[in-house]
């Protein structure tokens, strides 16, 4: 990995890389990562399908333990409240469950064991499927929904958790156009609404280009961490990924054009 | 119907009725999420390792007495009962990242478990009929102290159930959002194989392997046909497997049939008669 960023001492730092190498069966994928996300940013992580973006979201949920190196959080692990919206393609559909159950499920880290959740939860519940723009597909069956409304039930159900920060990992994957959009205007509402700090995982470069404060991209054994502005320039692009690339504003939004 | 009514006033029979039906409510009910977690195997394997169990006991009662002289009686059940949890264990803190996939080492452990337990009853010097009733049950052979047990183990396993549902179902639906809300995945893991070891353990020294194999899959397998919530499959499995344990039991004593092979006739015939529908209806 070259360049590592080295802001793990800014102020407001929610989650903190140090060192951390990240593998499997003990050998590392990733190594010398030290980044921090900041609170209440847009954090995009962007690289190709098998570059370890995954693997770094799942080091941060606490879901892989790092090989070496320490995840940091702010008030301790203890405190940290995440809203985790997976690859839709690894929710089981075999379950018989309803929208409703599974956004009902955001709320199970917030209740004691043997505790079964209550109105409130209920009623939170509800709330999230209306906010996603889904309240009347409540008692539908998850696998019968399409795509889109599949995300918008796991964007839901991450939202159930009263989270700190969202961590969603290709939540637009497989999704036409319109449904890509309305994911992205989802979290900007939200972010306008709330300030929550969000941790956007994609292979998509230019769907972050507008959206992000600041992108973590991964390429081969490059990494680079920085704001938008810092990152989307033409020598950097050819830097990571070895193309010649342009960087346009085409009614106000950034567009990468090679 | 007279030869019916002459089954329910004898008292071995309402034995076994009791206790069959509370086996098969119990495992059927388990057998949703060991559908569900596509586990299906995982009795079968954890069935021969409570057979081998039993026969390790029997043989150690018989070295022990043999090469030292010394009666010293290993009780079946316990041996059975420990190195079931331990395998349930096993299964489920069994890695994401282990280099073989569950289901490989779920077959190792089935072969392996089913030949090691023919091989340590064949060198038991216990009478081969008194090693096989052991081994697989008998379900006409149920007497009042062992439905006080299964009756004892349904309230527990209920009890954990009832108390700890949405952790299990969490897990087993969504292991790696349960972990990142900060639920101890692995730990509520065990605690489900846990009680899925013990009931099958416990269970197939009543009701025999085949019995307890097919609760554990068909009426599971029957209520998740229906097009209903997961509510709906538990209770649809539960009914399922009673209805199939009290029509079995009764048409074998009708019919003079096995009775085993007659449960699992009458839960597969449940199960087409259900794809039937759904598929027309």
């Amino acid at each position: 990995m070259s360049r590592p960023s080295s802001d793990r001492d800014v102020p407001g730092t929610l989650i903190g890389f140090e060192d951390v190498a990240l593998g499997y069966r003990r050998r590392a994928v990733l190594s010398s990562l030290t980044f921090a996300v900041h609170e209440n940013e847009f954090f995009g992580i962007v690289g190709a399908n098998g570059s370890g973006k995954t693997t770094i979201l799942r080091a941060m949920l606490g879901i892989l333990v790092p090989l070496r190196g320490r995840i940091r959080y702010a008030g301790g692990a203890t405190r940290r409240r995440f809203g985790y919206v997976p690859q839709r393609a690894f929710v089981d559909e075999l379950f018989p469950l309803t929208a409703l159950d599974i956004v009902l499920m955001g709320r199970y880290g917030l209740l004691p064991a043997g505790r079964r959740p209550g109105e409130r939860d209920r009623r939170i519940a509800v709330e999230q499927l209306a906010h996603a723009g889904i309240g009347d597909l409540a008692a539908s069956r998850f696998r019968d929904l399409s795509g889109g409304q599949k995300q918008r039930v796991l964007f839901a159900r991450a939202l159930a958790s009263e989270p700190r920060v969202l961590l969603m990992d290709e939540p637009t994957d497989g999704m036409d156009l319109a449904g890509q959009q309305a994911i992205l205007d989802l979290i900007t509402r939200l972010r306008s609404e709330t300030g929550i700090t969000v941790v956007y995982v994609t292979h998509r470069l230019n769907e972050l280009a507008n959206f992000a404060d600041r992108l973590l991209l991964l390429h081969d054994d490059r990494l680079r961490v920085g704001t938008v502005g810092e990152l989307l320039t033409p020598a950097v692009l050819h830097e990571m990924y070895g193309v010649d690339a342009r960087v346009e504003r085409v009614a106000g939004r950034r567009v990468i054009v090679t | 119907m007279s030869k019916l009514l002459e089954m329910f006033q004898q008292g071995f029979m309402i034995d076994v009725l009791a206790g069959t039906t509370i086996v098969a409510a119990l495992c059927s009910y388990l057998g949703v999420f060991i559908i569900l977690r596509r586990a299906v195997f995982v009795g079968a394997a954890l069935a021969q390792v409570s057979s081998l169990g039993v026969a390790l006991a029997l043989f150690a009662t018989g070295a022990i007495e043999r090469w030292w002289d010394v009666h010293l009686h290993i009780a079946p059940q316990p041996m059975a009962v420990a190195l079931t949890l331990a395998a349930a264990v096993a299964m489920a803190i069994q890695h994401k990242e282990a280099r073989l996939p569950r289901e490989t080492v779920v077959g190792i452990t089935y072969v392996a478990a089913s030949g090691l337990a023919i091989l340590v009853v064949a060198m038991s010097t216990h009478a081969e009929s008194e090693v096989l009733n052991l081994l697989f049950g008998n379900v006409l052979a149920i007497g009042r102290g062992e439905v006080a047990a299964l009756a004892v183990l349904a309230v527990a396993v209920g009890a954990v159930h009832w108390r700890f549902y949405k952790e299990f179902l969490f897990v087993s639906f969504d292991p790696d959002t349960a972990t990142a809300l900060g639920l101890p995945a692995r730990a509520w893991n065990v605690a489900l194989f846990l009680t899925i070891g013990l009931t099958i353990s416990l269970a197939i020294r009543a009701a025999g392997a085949l019995v307890v194999f097919d609760f554990l899959v068909l009426p599971a397998a029957t209520a998740l046909l229906l097009k209903g919530s997961l509510r709906v499959a538990f209770t649809g499995a539960v009914v399922a497997g009673v209805a199939s344990s009290v029509a079995g039991i009764s048409i074998s004593y009708l019919a003079d049939l096995p009775t085993g092979p007659t449960i699992v006739a009458v839960s597969t015939s449940l199960l087409v008669a259900v794809a039937v529908a759904m598929r027309n209806g």
